[in-house]
């Protein structure tokens, strides 16, 4: 019995290797399908089904507040807060918070170097359950008002860094500026919450507490045995019932959020762009199946008398399936690996990628890996397709005697176009994946295509942080800031530098409130928004932002001076509609509160997009802008812009330089170019463009294979037929229609279907990616002519063969 | 050349090239066929029986002389016009029926016709119909070729061959594929039209059926012969295989 299907698989092994053609044009399509298929899964996986890296991570909850009013439903909890919290809730023990920042290391012998890290309670780690793997991790005790200063380090910053040199516990160094002693390295792949890799404790006393005033926290902790989500959610929804009436509209939220930790970390974007991307990618499969189903059909038709004459000299119908079976196997032991290994890289490509994208998912999401078990379903798929393509021809010859098999092998002038269904599938799921391409790569153009309203391109931009340590005031960041402009403006060869806290089409403007002296001032929850930037006085010059009315900043406003603004034209519009707004003051921030300083407009500029995720996500493009001067409000974190005439990575080390003749303790990260931020917001857009554009142009390519396939096996297996239609006096013209008939038929009703499809598609992105209109004509349009030019390429090759075909042929009796 | 003659050959050649070989498959043939004349060609496989009649049926053009159908010559006109001229002129009988799987008995008839230009939906009916019920095919109208007898198919075919009203029926082997009892059904129907006027020329290596024909042409090596000549050279090439069959055999002995 084994012995016989070893012998069978020799057999198709054989007759494989006879037609190589045949042989890896099925291999490679159910490859190419497969391979789509894992990918996309193996995404999901990471994104999806994996859970967080730690011990019992179904037990992790995490908690924030929403509101019926709040547009976002993720708020973080209030310092303040998180101390009644974690005093009165019972559910989850422990119970932990903590907020991320990135962390300046320096004062030993290497070079000062900002790593991203988090200020974090002792606690987590004990949720975690994760120990040091040197040393200890944080403890309550080094939360405790007065206690000496630690930093516990991260496995690959601890080999980066200090070489695995295990002395360095115990060792004092200054983080953010501050000196603390090592205490700790925690284990390889440990990084939390998302790829942080250095932890200071979170300052818990009441000082810093009143001080921190307006900081928020992520509060997350471990499920305690015998509870559930259930009770958990409605003690905490209780205990912020309770905060809201201490603290009436400065809570953040009225009711509690509890949630798997693992949900933290999807938006339901990113839910909706994987369920989209499954479908396709499903789709794609589906017409390489098909095709290869074809592929073997056509096969087995053309062998049909073949299989007659091995039935009429004796083989059992048991056999001949099995050859057909044979086939299948072989042909899924030779795609699965092929379609592993493409999965494998382009899932390894990916993930990278994504890594570099600056809200990048947590590091343990972006580990690429396929389960053993998908790998177990493509295989099963692969002879799945393999054994329905080869059913059907083994079906046909079950029921017929070998005679009539013979007859109809020699006879028939017009097989059954078994293929042709397929073909209308094919078409009309590549019309639909190409038109769900069109739309998306339409709106990855169409937000390249924003008028930042500020020069973006060449560029060089960098990032610094002065620590209270160092830069204990404001004077003293004033200073360093006025060290900055100096040794950057002497970098030879450079347009220009400025200093900013936000980049224009960058990601770190601060959403403000803002109100004029004089309107009735609003509920906060409803004051009108602008995106609020400090910047120095080369700022509007560097950026080509242009000076509509009165002035840009100057050496006029000090730090003692009439505190000033200059405003977008949207800004001066929204509050003074027809009228000179210079000279008009306005507040920032908490607009209800009396006491808050009011700024005086002294300009008024062109309006900049400031933030190209805001563009990318929807909310706040046409938001205004109010800048106030970086004298009167020196930032602690700062950008440095650098204009260059030309590549502005070449500029990189004379940046850095610069920056180390300022202050040789303060590392400057995020050196990139501008344009380099503004491509990586676009990073969902652009991959999921990508995978759907790949998706559309294979499921054509692979539509247009299976067009051209059946038409011509058709034609072949029709040549006499065609011989016969000329003897009978057709012209080119009877031929033609009679060939291109056929495919226009099966091209036209497929198209029809893939339309209705294809709204379903653009419906689903529609609603997923902003900027995607799910009825756009010129996509749908476009698809359309470009399936069609294509499928009658397809068809061309066909038809010339057809007519080609002498009308002698009608007297051939072979 | 005489006033009535519908097909006049003149040193017809036709040379085949194949893989560097050439093959003389007619070498000067000179025919003339009448109006309303019955002709069998006959001699042994390979003589070039078909490619005579594939030239006749302007489904294949001679490398060498003049071919006269209807007083035109036609040896050397393009294709869409042969295709034209063969619609209308020639009406074919295959050995193998050739009917079209996918079309109905009906459809199958009315194929011709569909070819011409100007003929009206239900001009072709009624020629469709009349052509059947020549052939006594008209209770069959909606079968399918599959589902007919061999004699049957056959049957349809010539009446696909004769809707057209052609100049001319052509005729490869008719009875090749049916048995002897279809095969005599088929000659009858044949013998029929011809004596309803049809010009009928017919490819045949069964003496028997030759006989039905009022002249009968005998062919061999390309090349028109009387029909003593064929069985002298016919002895002559079977003296020769005798030979040939015995000369290996005694080398061998020899050896
Ligand atoms: N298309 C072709 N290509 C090459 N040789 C051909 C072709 N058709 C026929 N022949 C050759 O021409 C000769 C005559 O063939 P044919 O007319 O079919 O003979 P018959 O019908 O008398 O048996 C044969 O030698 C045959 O092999
Ligand atoms: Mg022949």
């Amino acid at each position: 019995m084994l012995a016989a299907f070893v012998h069978d698989l020799r057999s198709a092994a054989r007759g494989m290797l006879r037609a190589p053609g045949f042989a890896l044009t099925a291999v490679l399509m159910l490859a190419a399908g497969l391979g789509a298929c894992l990918y996309v899964y193996g995404v999901i996986q990471s994104f999806l089904v994996r859970d967080l890296p730690f011990a019992d991570p179904a037990r992790l909850l995490h908690v924030e507040l929403t509101s019926a009013s709040a547009a976002d439903n993720g708020v973080e909890v209030r310092l303040r807060d998180f101390a009644t919290l974690e005093r009165e809730q019972t559910m989850l023990a422990p119970i932990a918070a903590f907020y991320q920042g990135t962390v300046n290391l320096s004062g030993d012998a290497a070079r000062a170097e900002r790593f991203d890290g988090a200020y974090i309670g002792a606690a987590a780690f004990e949720a975690l359950r994760t120990p040091a793997a040197l040393g200890r991790a944080l403890a309550p005790a080094d939360e405790a008002p007065g206690a000496p200063p630690v930093v516990l380090l991260g496995w690959d910053l601890w080999q980066q860094r200090y070489g695995g040199d295990p002395s360095v516990l115990g060792r004092t160094i200054r983080a953010n500026g501050r000196a603390a002693t090592v205490v700790g390295v925690m284990p390889q792949g440990f990084r939390f919450p998302l790829a942080e890799q250095v932890w200071l404790p979170l300052a818990r006393d009441t000082e810093t507490i009143a001080r921190m005033q307006g900081t928020t926290v992520e509060v997350f902790g471990r499920l305690r045995e015998g509870a559930d989500l259930a009770a958990a959610q409605a003690e905490m929804d209780a205990l912020v019932a309770r905060l809201n009436e201490a603290h009436p509209g400065d809570v953040g939220g009225d009711r509690a959020v509890v949630k798997r930790y693992r949900e933290e970390f999807l938006g339901t974007s990113t839910r909706q762009i994987l369920a989209t991307m499954a479908a396709a990618v499903l789709l794609v499969l589906l017409i390489a199946c098909a095709n290869v189903a074809n592929l073997l059909l056509v096969r087995a038709a053309r062998r049909a008398r073949d299989t007659a004459v091995r039935s009429a000299i004796g083989a059992s119908r048991g056999r001949l399936v099995a050859g057909l079976v044979a086939e299948s196997v072989l042909l899924a032991l030779l795609a699965v690996p092929i379609a592993v290994a493409g999965a494998h890289w382009a899932g390894t490509a990916t993930m990278a990628s994504m890594r570099t994208n600056p809200d990048a998912p947590p590091l343990w999401m972006t580990e690429w890996s396929l389960a053993p078990g998908f790998i177990a379903l493509a295989f099963a798929l692969a002879l799945a397709t393999g054994m329905l393509a080869g059913v059907l021809p083994a079906w046909r010859l079950w029921r017929s005697s070998a005679a009539q098999v013979i007859r109809e092998a020699g006879n028939a002038l017009s097989p059954r176009g078994a293929g042709r269904a397929l073909v209308v599938a094919e078409v009309a799921m590549s019309l639909a994946l190409l038109v769900a391409a069109g739309l998306v790569v339409r709106a990855v153009l169409d937000v390249g295509a924003i008028d930042p309203g500020a020069r973006t391109e060449r560029m060089l931009t960098a990032r610094i942080g002065a620590f209270e340590g160092a830069y204990p005031d404001d004077a003293a960041v004033r200073g360093l800031h006025a060290r900055l402009q100096e040794e950057l403006r002497a970098i030879p060869g450079a347009e220009g530098a400025a200093l900013t806290t936000a980049l224009p089409m960058g990601t770190s403007a601060a959403v403000t409130a803002v109100v004029a002296e004089g309107e009735a001032v609003p509920d906060p929850q409803h004051a009108p928004l602008a995106f609020q930037v400090d910047v120095d006085g080369g700022y509007f010059d560097l950026f080509a932002v242009p000076v509509l009315a009165g002035r840009g900043f100057d050496a006029r406003d000090g730090a003692d001076t009439l505190p000033v603004v200059v405003v977008s034209r949207a800004l001066a519009e929204r509050h003074w509609p027809g009228q000179d707004p210079l000279g008009r003051r306005i507040r920032i921030g908490r607009v209800d509160d009396a006491s808050a300083p009011l700024y005086t407009v002294v300009g008024v500029v062109g309006d900049v997009v400031q933030n190209a995720s805001a563009v990318v996500h929807g909310w706040g493009v046409a938001w205004p802008n109010v800048y106030r001067p970086l004298t009167q409000s020196p930032a602690r974190f700062v950008s440095i812009a650098l204009a260059t005439p030309a590549a502005p990575e070449a500029f990189a080390e004379a940046l850095r330089a610069a920056v180390q003749r300022a202050d040789a303790d303060t590392p400057v990260y995020w050196v990139r170019s501008l344009r380099s931020w503004i491509d990586a917001a676009a990073t969902d857009h652009r991959l999921v463009g990508t995978i759907f554009g790949l998706f559309g142009a294979f499921s054509v390519l692979l539509a247009a294979t299976g067009l051209y396939a059946v038409l011509a096996y058709s034609v072949a297996q029709r040549t006499r037929e065609i011989g016969v239609r000329r003897a009978l006096g057709a012209a080119d013209r009877g031929i033609l229609r009679l060939v291109m008939g056929q495919g226009l038929r099966q091209i036209l009703l497929g198209l029809g279907i893939g339309l209705v499809l294809a709204v379903g598609f653009g419906a689903a992105l529609g609603g997923i990616l902003h900027g995607v209109s799910g009825a756009d004509p010129l996509v749908y349009g476009g698809a359309l002519v470009l399936f069609t030019t294509v499928a009658l390429v397809a068809c061309l090759a066909p038809a010339r063969r057809a007519l080609r075909v002498e009308p002698m042929q009608a007297l051939r009796y072979d | 050349m005489s006033q009535e003659s519908l097909i006049h050959l003149d040193g017809i050649q036709k040379v085949f090239y194949t893989d560097e070989v050439e093959t003389h498959a007619l070498s000067g043939v000179h025919v003339d066929i009448a109006r309303g004349e019955y002709v069998s060609i006959s001699g042994p496989s390979g003589c070039g029986k078909s490619t005579l009649l594939a030239i006749l049926g302007l489904l294949d053009s001679p490398t060498g002389g003049t071919y006269t159908l209807n007083g035109r010559p036609v040896q050397s006109i393009d294709a869409n016009e042969r295709a034209r001229i063969r619609n209308r002129e020639i009406g074919f009988i295959f050995q193998a029926f050739n009917l079209i799987g996918d079309l109905s008995v009906f459809e199958n008839v009315e194929l011709p016709l569909t070819y011409r230009d100007g003929l009206g939906k239900a001009e072709r009916r009624e020629m469709t119909q009349a052509a059947l019920e020549r052939v006594g095919m008209a209770h069959r109208l909606k079968h399918h070729p599959a589902q007919l007898s061999g004699g049957q198919q056959q049957r349809v075919a010539v009446a696909r061959a004769l809707v057209g009203k052609p100049s001319v029926l052509l005729a490869d082997e008719p009875t090749g594929n049916l048995d002897s009892k279809n095969g005599e059904a088929v000659m009858g129907l044949l013998d029929e039209l011809h004596k309803a006027g049809s010009t009928i020329v017919m490819v045949t290596h069964d003496p028997r059926y030759a006989d039905f024909a009022q002249r009968k042409i005998f062919m061999f090596d390309g090349r028109v012969v009387d029909e003593e000549t064929l069985h002298r050279l016919r002895r002559e090439e079977d003296a020769r295989m005798r030979e040939l069959a015995r000369r290996p055999a005694a080398a061998s002995a020899g050896a």
